[in-house]
């Protein structure tokens, strides 16, 4: 039960519900690299991402009464980005409302950026994964942002999404084999001293 | 798991290291080189993305991100504080009694309710012999007293211009009803009769009295 933890994420959350601002400021230190780096995943900008986790965590505050402390938080917090995630992308490309992923994801492909390949080859092999990571869709992106880096399972990234787990579940397997398509050479070439940097 | 593992291994790689499907893959795998191959390959793929991690954001903006919110905070704290001082005030700066209502003179109304209730009982005392109930009669009796009461206080309530706060409604009432009786003391066929007279005379000016009281303006506290 994470609320048995007293230093779980569940239980600063609980005492920032109840108004001390020394809980909220740590779990703003645990938490908003990740909400950052979910923004930067899903726009691959970081002003915007800098934006974005401001507003989110400002509604973050405002919704905050709502919060069950018997469920998990990241799941609770990441919806609330997604949908800060949602809003951007509609005002960015007008989209109707009740525009679902689907609809975002074909909005977003049709304006694919092409500034990832446009970056210097001396890349280091972490850089070169980046770049490969941000040729994926938006969509893909934030799937394997939350799969691989908040450790959500594919059930929770579809009730986050606002979307099922097989579709979400889709999405990631067509997420990994295009980086194993675009990061074959890497694959190919491991690291001489073992494990990547 | 008996098929053998297609473009989907990194997939399965990825589940969680319980899962019956990803279980179910490796066993397989532990005896099929190929599926162990891709497997092997996608968990390189999987530690690949895991070592990329996005940079953290500068300090400056968190510490502007979290000052946003603690912005939010102290405005709260201040409509709380507001908002406690507003409902302090009350205690402090209310008047006493609502504008366009005088405070009524408790004590004398009560004396004179109280008077009237006494003066009701030595009617019934000393103005009656054995008699009977008079039952129906005696429901007649009662709400004839009460329409007197109801009388005089609309009529303290026009005298008083409508200021309800100034009427004494329980003297207002228990002389009202007392009135009452004394039209019964003539009207009344038991009217001598002291179980009548004490069951519905008496007992509808101390009705009366008592509606009164509870009707009765009470001015706050403080205004004591």
């Amino acid at each position: 039960m994470p609320l048995e933890d007293p230093d779980s994420d569940e239980s600063l959350m609980a005492l920032y519900v109840a108004g001390d601002r020394r809980a909220f400021e740590r779990l703003f230190a645990r938490i908003a690299p990740k909400i950052h780096a979910f923004f930067r995943r899903a726009f691959r900008d970081e002003m915007v991402a800098d934006e974005l986790m401001q507003i989110t965590f400002l509604n973050v505050h405002r919704a905050r009464a709502t919060y069950r402390p018997e469920l998990p938080l990241r799941p609770w917090l990441f919806t609330i980005a997604a949908h800060v995630r949602r809003d951007e992308w509609r005002k960015r490309y007008r989209l109707a409302e009740d525009a679902g992923e689907d609809a975002l994801a074909a909005a977003e492909q049709s304006r694919a950026v092409a500034a990832a390949e446009q970056r210097d080859a001396a890349e280091d092999r972490a850089a070169v994964v980046r770049r490969a990571l941000d040729s994926l869709s938006e969509i893909q992106r934030v799937i394997l942002q939350l799969h691989r880096y908040e450790g959500m399972t594919y059930a929770e990234i579809a009730q986050t999404l606002g979307s099922t787990p097989g579709a979400v579940r889709q999405h990631a397997f067509r997420a990994y084999e295009d980086l194993r398509t675009r990061l074959g050479d890497l694959l190919r070439d491991p690291p001489a001293t073992g494990g990547p940097p | 798991m008996s098929a053998h593992i297609g473009d989907d291994a990194a997939e399965i790689a990825a589940l969680p290291e319980l899962d019956a499907e990803r279980l179910a893959a490796y066993a397989h795998a532990a005896s099929c080189a190929e599926c162990a191959a891709r497997l092997a390959e996608a968990e390189s793929l999987l530690a690949l993305i895991d070592a990329a991690p996005l940079p953290a954001p500068s300090a400056q903006v968190l510490q502007r991100t979290m000052n946003a919110v603690l912005a939010e905070f102290d405005a709260e704290d201040r409509v709380y504080a507001a908002a406690r001082s507003r409902s302090q005030a009350p205690e402090r700066m209310r008047p006493s009694v609502r504008p366009g209502v005088t405070k009524a003179p408790p004590r004398r109304g009560l004396v004179a309710a109280a008077a009237a209730v006494v003066v009701s009982a030595l009617f019934a005392l000393f103005d009656t012999h054995a008699g009977q109930l008079a039952f129906s009669a005696g429901i007649d009796c009662g709400l004839k007293e009460l329409v007197f009461a109801a009388g005089a206080v609309g009529l303290g309530f026009a005298v008083s211009k409508g200021r309800w706060g100034a009427l004494p409604v329980a003297a207002l009432g228990a002389w009202g009803a007392l009135a009452g009786q004394a039209y019964l003391r003539f009207q009344c066929p038991a009217s001598h009769d002291a179980p009548h007279v004490f069951a519905f005379h008496f007992l509808g000016v101390l009705v009366a009295a008592l509606v009164g009281l509870m009707l009765q303006p009470r001015p706050s506290t403080s205004a004591a």
